[in-house]
């Protein structure tokens, strides 16, 4: 996926992830000598100011972006393996009836209210995040697995696949050396542009309250905190507003950059 | 209608059915796995009481629950005694003040957007540059407007919040529709359908008239259902900030209060209301497109 995407930007995001680590445990240090104050607005002390029970809402914040960051880098990887694995296999194996029964029961599971059947699993599993990202997976491997089917349909009628089969190679060898080779920079670029809705949901699932639970933070629920304290204490949801922006904003600027770099690699 | 068609509509159903069999699995998992405290499910769900639930059966509980199910009879609110299914109904109400304004909204806009920008290449550029802002979530423009209506001395808890709301909740659709009618203009000025029609002796505007125009109808059409589902899933974070009493409101105020019930009627409504749209979606396209109809 990496190879894609610029080295030197790359780069650009370790630095300034090693500089965000160094930052908040100085801070982290410097919040713990002074008393926790409770609502207090930003300070020097407490640059994104103190909630309701005088926890610093930075810390809170970083947490969050943590939280939002590691849930993205386990969904989406477990989505690309998971999607690709059942794509490849409905389409390896050819079988009609199975294709038919996978086809529709794909087709009638993008048309259900995902988030919906997401929060009815949720609470028959239980809160906790580790639960979100599980079914996070679950229910956004079905339509990445139509992805890979379809493209690797379309892959099969390239001349180059055809001329292969007259040559006799095997199935699992053009499988694996001419379609899965011809679809994984779209299905790559695919499973990228899901970065937004991932992130959409993990932020849904937190404000109903079933991702991260008390004492920990997520920007969800510090959106959904901060609510109650919309006009009195602004600070409680405006710092977890623009790192939300923020967070959106770079993945666009990434899916975009992707998509650039693709198209270019693709029509030169 | 062909075959493939045919086989599609009987398998929604089908699935339909299917999820209809497994929701009423879900009080027995709560119950029996210990999730929640059974005595609520159990009188909120199926009227009945922890002294009676210890002699009935698991298919008596299965069975009785998927029979209220198919009678609309979702049990009781476990924090406020209503019945479920006047809850979601209520809900769904003030939820359409929302919803369709903002369906007809996006329509609206979008297509303007889209035409604007496949017309001229400045226009092009400013979509380009500007798409970002529609990716940000709803929930943030809902805070970030909730408060500067409150900045400038409007009255939010008015008939604004509406206005508010829709706005909110259009942004997202907005940024769909125009990417795909973008796409649909692009793919049918450079299409061989519109050559070919035009060696025949078509002039452009006919060939517009008479297909093109249809084409983006059933272009729209697909959306319609897409839309309708990213609208219901995301209603909460435009209803929760705003105060609006709608379905996603009653939906986390139902989250917060473990009130099973509630929450398995909105399930239930969701999941069937959507299916039942879908349905109808598939038939109107089978009826204006005639590539599916053909064998």
């Amino acid at each position: 996926m990496c190879s894609l995407y610029d080295k030197s930007r790359l780069k650009y995001f370790t630095g300034l992830s090693l500089l965000l680590v160094a930052i908040v445990l100085i801070y982290k240090y410097e919040v713990s000598l002074n008393n926790n104050v409770m609502f207090l607005p930003p300070t020097w002390h407490h640059w994104f100011g103190t909630d309701v029970i005088g926890n610093d809402v930075f810390l809170k914040a970083i947490y969050a972006l943590f939280v939002a960051v590691v849930t993205i880098a386990i969904v989406l990887p477990a989505i690309y393996i998971g999607g690709l694995i059942v794509g490849i296999l409905v389409s390896y194996f050819d079988n009609p009836k199975l294709r038919e029964f996978f086809l529709n029961l794909v087709h009638y599971w993008v048309t259900l209210p995902v988030l919906l059947i997401a929060v009815f699993l949720l609470i028959l599993v239980g809160a906790g995040q580790g639960n979100v990202i599980g079914i996070l997976i679950f229910v956004l491997i079905p339509s990445h697995s139509l992805y890979v089917y379809n493209q690797m349909e379309e892959a099969k009628k390239q001349d180059f696949v055809i001329a292969k089969r007259s040559y006799g190679f095997s199935k699992g060898y053009i499988f694996s050396h001419h379609l899965f080779p011809y679809v994984k920079n779209s299905f790559n670029t695919y499973t990228l542009s899901r970065m937004p809705e991932i992130l959409m949901m993990d932020l849904a699932f937190n404000f109903l309250g079933l991702g991260v639970q008390p004492p920990h933070s997520s920007f969800g629920r510090m959106l959904f905190d901060g609510l109650s304290f919309m006009f009195s204490a602004w600070w409680m949801w405006v710092f977890a507003v623009i790192l939300v922006i923020l967070l959106f904003v770079l993945i666009n600027s990434i899916v975009m950059s992707i998509l650039k770099k693709e198209e270019e690699v693709r029509y030169g | 209608m062909n075959e493939g068609m045919q086989k599609r509509v009987i398998y929604r159903i089908a699935f339909l059915a299917l999820t209809i069999l497994f929701i009423p699995l879900v009080p027995i998992v709560i119950i029996f796995a210990g999730v929640s405290s059974p005595e609520y499910v159990i009188k909120g769900t199926l009227n009945m009481d922890l002294s009676q639930m210890q002699t009935v059966s698991y298919w008596k509980i299965y069975s009785s629950f998927l029979r209220n199910i198919i009678c609309f009879d979702w049990g009781t609110s476990t924090a406020s005694g209503q019945s479920a299914l006047s809850i979601v109904s209520s809900g769904m109400l003030e939820s359409l003040k929302i919803i369709i304004p903002s369906i007809i909204i996006s329509y609206i806009i979008g297509t303007l957007i889209g035409i604007w920008a496949e017309k001229s290449k400045k226009a092009n550029s400013i979509w380009n540059k500007s798409q970002f802002i529609f990716y940000i979530p709803m929930i943030v423009i809902s805070y970030l407007m909730l408060y500067f209506l409150s900045f400038v001395g409007v009255d939010f808890l008015s008939n604004v919040k509406y206005v508010a709301a829709m706005i909110a909740l259009s942004v997202y659709p907005v940024y769909v529709i125009t990417n795909a009618l973008k796409k649909t203009l692009q793919e049918l000025g450079s299409s061989d359908f519109l050559v070919f029609h035009m060696a025949l002796g078509f002039s452009t505007d006919e060939i517009w008239e008479k297909f093109c125009y249809k084409f983006i109808v059933i272009d729209y059409l697909s959306f319609f259902e897409n839309m309708l589902i990213f609208m219901i899933g995301f209603l909460f974070f435009v209803e929760t900030p705003f105060g609006i009493h709608g379905m996603g409101y009653k939906f986390v105020i139902a989250i917060q209060r473990f009130d099973y019930p509630v929450i398995i009627g909105f399930c239930i409504f969701g999941i069937t209301l959507l299916s039942i749209v879908g349905l109808i979606v598939e038939a109107i396209k089978l009826k204006l497109d005639p590539r599916l109809t053909s064998v």
